[in-house]
């Protein structure tokens, strides 16, 4: 049967072919090259191409241009890809529990260029109207003491502990004195209702928040939306949920496309009306940012000397 | 849902939809490439120890069980342990570790179905064929593998599917391919490019499957018409799956 002869021949053709010309999308490695500037590569999600925080912020800001040296990757792919060399600049999240190990150095953002992504609450007019002032303290008593690193250590314990987030923010409220007394005078109001959106830094903070309350005699729970910013939402409009933690900058985009900036105070300040709208009120912003960062390994970065994004920039643009 | 057919409307009509790296073109040209790359050489892997194995009608239950091993493990799984390797061995990112994955998704309904189809030829075919003479590898060239030949592609075309609609996978590890749109759509929550692209998988997916089922017309002639066109695709991985358990 030549038939089969044929078929064989014809896959065994095809999948050369298609081999061979696959090839022009892998990236090498950065080394120098001749003229000018150090050529190094970007590892960062897909959308880090139009990001006002990634790459235009880069070109804009520090006057650096990675368009074409921009390899997008799944964000859990980028510390392997950056330990293995397949890239030389990462993005990370600045709370990812991988940065407690030291092999990864963060590039400080000297120019000012990353999105103010605070964590802060957000609650119904309902709730606020209940409670006022007893709410307010337990938030902002709260987001008064968070800061980046105590989430970079909580989400250590999440993603690489595989701690339970309950136990997680029960230490760190414990530590911080703000785990409030068990037996707290239970308080008349309506329930409060934590929304955590569908990644453990959320569930985090959602535990956080409502153990933080029900410590002050609040009946807090949390409500898991399934989902992301959409979705929370969502939830609020129906309900479901009355208090929720979240960011800054984000929350803000997520309202008004292109509002956020690398000011908290101004992104707050432009996102409370548009809450009061939605009949949501903002709370107090934590000094916990979680954000895209720039990543390199500790060798690549003592190596070419590279501290801050500037450095960078210097680097590339030699 | 109202919302994300407008935005994908006016995605459709703009310039980034068509033109560049990130244009739809040039996504789907890359789609295809990775697709037909991995089939490729999963069909060259698989094919011919199926066939051998399916001849001797012995070894296929253990072979079936191992290749089935893949499938218990997602494929963007199989990607995220075997990049480590990738970037080690100097394959880099994108194109190879994502065929690679894709490959072994698509290994094993194309050995099943080789080694079940070619197993139950009816013996008194076989038996027929020694009798005028035929050697190992004559009879299997002209006999047991024209034979099961319908069973064969329909293992090619359960994969070439697959294949086509996982290949969306790379754009998590450097490949730009249809998969980047669904992406950055997530992340920006920008739906229109996320729909687009989606539907297009979907479409090109089902333009495999179609390709395949006109390839059947085409190459099993004797087929035609003599059997409804429900019995062309009865061999589900499922069913492929129990049959080596009968010897």
């Amino acid at each position: 049967m030549k038939r089969q002869l044929k078929i064989v021949a014809v896959i065994a053709a095809a999948g050369l072919l298609a081999a061979g010309c696959g090839d022009d999308d892998s990236t090498s490695s950065g080394g120098g090259d001749g003229g000018g500037g150090e050529k190094l590569t970007l590892g960062a999600p897909q959308d880090c191409e139009e990001n006002a925080f990634c790459i235009p912020g880069l070109k804009d800001t520090y006057g650096v241009d990675f368009t074409d040296s921009f390899t997008p990757l799944d964000l859990d792919l980028i510390p392997t890809s950056l330990e293995q060399d397949a890239i030389d600049v990462g993005v990370f999240l600045s709370t990812s529990g991988k940065l407690t190990d030291d092999k990864f150095t963060v590039l400080e953002d000297d120019k000012g260029m990353l999105a103010a992504d605070n964590v802060f609450p957000v609650a119904s007019k309902e709730l606020e109207t209940a409670y006022g002032d007893d709410l307010a303290t337990v938030l902002n008593d709260v987001s008064g003491k968070l800061d980046t690193d105590a989430l970079i250590g909580m989400n250590k314990r999440y993603e690489v502990d595989h701690d339970d987030a309950a136990d997680i923010a029960k230490d760190w409220l414990a530590d911080n004195d703000l785990a409030g007394d068990e037996s707290a005078t239970p308080k008349d109001g309506p329930a409060v209702k934590i929304g955590a959106q569908d990644f453990g830094e959320s569930a985090i903070l959602a535990e956080v928040y409502k153990q933080a309350l029900t410590g002050a005699g609040f009946n807090a729970s949390t409500v898991e939306v399934g989902g992301f910013r959409d979705l929370l939402f969502a939830a609020f409009q129906s309900g479901d949920v009355n208090l929720a933690p979240d960011y800054v900058s984000s929350e803000l985009d997520f309202l008004e496309e292109g509002s956020a900036s690398s000011d908290v105070t101004e992104s707050l300040d432009k996102l409370k009306p548009l809450l009061e709208a939605k009949n949501l009120v903002a709370y107090d912003a934590s000094d916990a940012v979680d954000t895209n960062t720039f990543v390199m390994t500790t060798d690549r970065a003592d190596e070419l000397g590279i501290k801050t994004l500037s450095d960078l920039a210097d680097k590339v643009n030699g | 849902m109202g919302d994300a057919w407008s935005d994908m409307w006016s995605y459709l009509g703009s310039d980034a939809a068509w033109h560049g790296r990130n244009g739809l073109p040039e996504l789907t040209l890359a789609q295809l490439k990775l697709a037909f790359a991995a089939l490729a050489v999963a069909a060259l892997v698989a094919l011919p120890p199926a066939a051998i194995l399916g001849h001797l009608r012995r070894g296929g239950f253990l072979a079936v069980s191992i290749v089935n091993l893949g499938r218990a493990v997602p494929t963007y799984g199989i990607v995220a342990l075997i990049l480590p390797f990738s970037l080690r061995w100097g394959f880099g990112l994108g194109f190879w570790p994502t065929m690679v994955a894709l490959v072994l998704l698509a290994i094993p309904p194309i050995f099943t179905n080789t080694y079940t189809g070619v197993r139950d030829v009816p013996p008194d075919a076989v038996e027929a064929a020694k009798g005028m003479g035929m050697q190992a590898g004559e009879l299997l060239r002209r006999v047991e593998v024209p034979v099961a030949l319908p069973l064969i592609l329909t293992g090619l075309r359960v994969s070439a599917v697959q294949v086509m609609a996982t290949a969306t996978l790379g754009a998590l590890v450097g490949y730009r391919c249809l998969g980047s749109p669904i992406l950055s759509g997530i992340q920006k929550q920008d739906k229109g490019a996320m729909l687009a692209a989606a539907i297009l998988v979907a479409l090109l997916s089902l333009a495999t499957d179609g390709l395949f089922a006109v390839g059947q017309r085409v190459l099993i002639p004797w087929r035609r018409g003599q059997v409804k066109r429900s019995e062309d695709v009865t061999v589900t991985p499922a069913e492929t799956l129990q049959a080596p358990a009968v010897p």
